[in-house]
């Protein structure tokens, strides 16, 4: 079954200009985000990949395929896995410091991991022009190197990143973000501390061409009329990263046509 | 027994952030393409509608491209796409009834049937009920194959057929696997390059090398590896540096490899690599 | 998956001395070596061989308390994840086990008499507090070698590691000393140097015929094979076979007396290389970090 995207967004009015707030990691607007790196193509045996970090926050994904699967369905299955790793922050929390011994980390997928790679799954599938590719398997996966908060979205931006990376045909480029409530403001791109401290946080998947939010994850209590700000602020700048992931492939674009050697 | 000895390198510093080359038509999926017939479209592209207007879309990232009126956008990084005519290698991965399946590199498996297969006693000769047990005597699975794509089928399916005497099963040498959009479209595959290396180009990307061709006999000697590896490391040094993988180029970095006295060993280094194209990249910049 | 022709032309190589990418049989593949890549740990380091096995490591430190039957040493732990990145064949059971076997393998190397220095100079107050050091490693890519590649890492971490300087203050009792983390001083990990490497000999073909990092093909011809722990002093230090066939006397005593040669060529070539990184260490200069992937 096939999810459709979720609600459409109407035209983003200009971002008003915030009043300076001091934010913990020195930044100093409710929504502003922190520089973005990103980075395509650092794997060479998969056939996309992605690399995106901000503030301490780093992601990689790697795409695989398409290849051929013999199933059911017509269309091509895009199957996503998201794991922390554990150099990140939230794995640490399960640790056991006692006598040195740690609790191993779960082999398998935690109830969290496995949600989260479903929630992809969908964003990715709503996206992907899958009857382009029959009886076939899209392999995702998604790895949290650091988790500086907004982690999921990072992923999401990395993963649409990696598929565009790997020339798979998709409607449009889907960028994320989350916005979190801290002490009543609503605050885009909360880093670690802020998403402890935040009474909810919605993270939004949103196809800024198209104009259609594809995933939404909300957690904690809000109020409606905050949820709806949030959702409106989040997908403002997830635009903004859409612009990032734009840049990077254009970047990239221009090193590979280079390295061909064909100027004109 | 050979002397150890490794080489350790950094990783090549960051590169400085070249100028976007304006003048190419760049997109990426969900951005509009400007374009004034929309009835002819191709692969990496979609018609959509806003509002009232229909638009068409780019699906990928890559270059815009237009061949007459058909307006198509090429993926940077291509997935090979199989057509009628190429010749490629294939990797058995199972068989089963009449027909193996085998691996070409591309997003569906092909399919060889029995029927397309060269069998000895000649190729008229009509396929038994033992031949058909005897399959795997054939080709196994694992086994490299270089055939030819006979047709494409609806549901994407491919298949091959293996009726010249040339195609079959490989030995004697080693698989080299490269992006497939570096092995161009061209009359001839199976090259005797200038070394003595036998080189079949898959345009699926993938390669062999061989020191003699399947049909003569005789023992490998060491030189004739020796020089097999180093026809296998200018291929990766092209593939690396994304140059056109043909005869010409390859032997261009074969020589240059001699001439700047590289060890085999030290072919792959990154630093090494663009020195040793150099020659085959302004090869095919001028073509 | 590998033909049989492929095998065949393999195993023909090494007979002959030679294979498929022209090394010789106990020459390795060129190595890229980065340290200081991951800023919040203690220390980390990237090693990629032959641009196909992609492995990352970060160590992260913290105070404990020490294990009651080494009451003057400090710990080290390790955790070896091989991602999906790599290969989607790496989640589940079979990803498990593999994660299982390399974390295993990175306890040998460590627990022996060799590294005991190193382990007594994480020790802060005997008998109660020391640093347990989590070493965490990531494949991100595999193309044979992993063991090669994942303890070269490790070690290239651990040669870079820094600790916070650590004060203790005398209490009243003699049980009763605390100890101070000063975060604005930090010291590199002492008697690093001591951590070995291991190399892994494969036997491929004939008799007493093996390879030193071997590629994935070679290791899908490869029957049996001797992973060994090298440290400076020429030691073994953890050993282990692998594959199937079993290894005839003769060879094997060669096959160590080569791995022992093997490794010490690796430490002292990566030793050498890690001068500039280390010196940075030792006066003390900002590591600017440039992004991970620049």
């Amino acid at each position: 079954m096939r999810y459709g995207p979720l609600c459409r967004v109407t035209a983003a009015p200009k971002p008003k200009t915030s009043e300076a707030h001091k934010r913990s990691d020195g930044r100093t607007g409710w929504e502003e985000l922190r520089p973005v790196f990103l980075k395509a193509s650092f794997l060479s045996s998969a056939a996309g990949s992605a690399y995106f970090e901000a503030g301490g926050t780093k992601v990689f994904c790697a795409v695989h395929g398409p290849r051929a699967w013999a199933s059911s369905s017509i269309d091509a299955v895009v199957h996503c896995e998201v794991r922390w790793a554990h150099f990140s922050g939230r794995r640490e929390e399960t640790r056991t410091a006692a006598g040195g011994e740690r609790s191993r980390p779960s082999e398998s997928a935690t109830d969290e991991e496995r949600e989260l790679g479903a929630s992809l799954a969908r964003t990715l599938g709503t996206v992907t022009r899958v009857e382009m590719y029959p009886k076939s398997r899209i392999e995702v996966s998604a790895l949290v190197l650091e988790d500086d908060g907004s982690s999921f979205a990072a992923v999401v931006t990395a993963a649409a990143l990696a598929m565009a990376d790997a020339g798979i045909e998709m409607a449009d480029l889907t960028a994320a973000m989350t916005a979190a409530v801290v002490d009543g403001n609503v605050v885009v791109d909360p880093n670690a501390e802020e998403e402890r401290r935040a009474s909810g946080t919605v993270m939004v998947a949103y196809m800024g061409n198209v104009g259609k939010v594809t995933d939404l994850v909300q957690t904690g209590e809000m109020e409606i009329g905050q949820l709806a700000h949030a959702i409106q602020t989040g997908c403002q700048a997830a635009t903004q990263v859409r612009g990032l992931i734009k840049a990077c492939l254009e970047k990239q674009a221009g090193k590979v046509l280079k390295k061909r050697g064909r100027g004109a | 027994m050979s002397t150890p000895t490794f080489s350790i390198v950094r990783p090549p510093p960051p590169s400085t952030a070249s100028a976007p080359l304006s003048h190419i038509p760049i997109t990426i999926p969900g951005s509009t393409i400007p374009t004034e017939d929309l009835s002819v479209r191709a692969r990496g592209t979609l018609l959509s509608t806003t509002g009232s207007t229909r638009v068409l879309t780019a699906t990928v990232a890559g270059v815009i491209t237009r061949v007459n009126k058909l307006v198509m956008v090429r993926p940077l990084r291509a997935k090979y796409i199989p057509e009628t005519g190429d010749v490629v290698i294939g990797r058995v991965t199972d068989l089963a009834g009449r027909r193996w399946r085998l691996d070409v590199n591309a997003a569906r498996h092909a399919i060889l049937l029995l029927s397309a297969v060269n069998l000895p006693g000649g190729i008229q000769r009509r396929r038994t009920y033992q031949d058909e047990l005897n399959m795997r005597a054939f080709f196994t699975e694992g086994d490299l194959v270089s055939a030819e794509v006979q047709e494409q089928w609806d549901d994407g399916c491919v298949a091959l057929h293996t009726r010249s005497l040339r195609y079959g099963k490989l030995s004697g040498g080693t698989f080299v696997p490269v992006q497939p959009e570096l092995v161009k479209r061209a009359k001839k595959h199976f090259h005797r390059l200038d070394c003595g290396v036998h080189a079949i180009l898959g345009n699926n990307g993938y390669i062999f090398l061989a020191e003699r061709a399947e049909k003569e006999g005789g023992a490998t000697t060491p030189e004739m590896r020796k020089m097999v590896a180093r026809v296998r490391n200018a291929v990766l040094a092209l593939d690396t540096e994304f140059i056109a993988i043909g005869p010409d180029t390859i032997m261009s970095v074969y020589d240059a490899s001699i001439e700047e006295g590289v060890e085999l060993r030290d072919m792959t280094r990154p630093d090494i690599t663009a020195k040793i194209c150099e020659g085959a990249r302004s090869m095919r910049a001028a073509a | 998956m590998l033909s049989g022709a492929e095998k065949t032309y393999i195993e023909a190589g090494a007979a002959q001395g030679i294979r498929a990418d022209g090394r010789g049989l106990l020459d390795l593949r060129p190595v890229t070596l980065e340290t200081s890549l991951l800023p919040t740990a203690s220390g980390s380091a990237r090693v990629r061989i032959g641009g196909v096995t992609d492995i990352l490591v970060g160590v992260k430190a913290e105070v404990v308390e020490p294990h009651v039957n080494a009451p003057d040493e400090g710990l080290m732990s390790f955790a070896v994840e091989c991602s999906s990145l790599a290969s989607p064949d790496f989640v589940g059971r079979g990803g498990a086990d593999l994660n299982a076997e390399l974390s295993q393998l990175l306890t040998r190397l460590y627990a022996s008499s060799a590294t005991r220095e190193l382990r007594r100079g994480l020790a802060l107050i005997p008998g109660r507090k020391c640093w347990v050091l989590h070493v965490d490693a990531l494949v991100l890519d595999s193309g044979g070698n992993l063991y090669g590649a994942l303890s070269l890492a490790v070690r290239a971490a651990l040669r870079v590691v820094t600790l916070p300087r650590v004060v203790i203050i005398p209490g009243e009792a003699d049980d009763d000393d605390e100890i101070e983390v000063n975060e604005e001083v930090f010291e590199r990990l002492s008697r690093s140097e001591d951590a070995p490497v291991a190399v892994t000999l494969s036997a491929v073909g004939g008799r007493g015929i093996y390879i030193a990092d071997s590629t994935s093909e070679e290791e899908a011809c490869a029957k049996a094979a001797i992973t060994m722990g090298v440290n400076l002093a020429g030691r073994a230090c953890g050993a282990v076979s692998g594959g199937t066939g079993g290894v005839d006397m003769d060879t094997l005593k060669s096959m160590l007396k080569d791995a022992v040669r093997v490794g010490g060529d690796i430490l002292k070539t990566t030793d050498s290389f890690l001068q500039d990184d280390i010196a940075r260490m030792e006066s003390g200069e900002e590591v600017e970090p440039v992004g991970f992937f620049s």
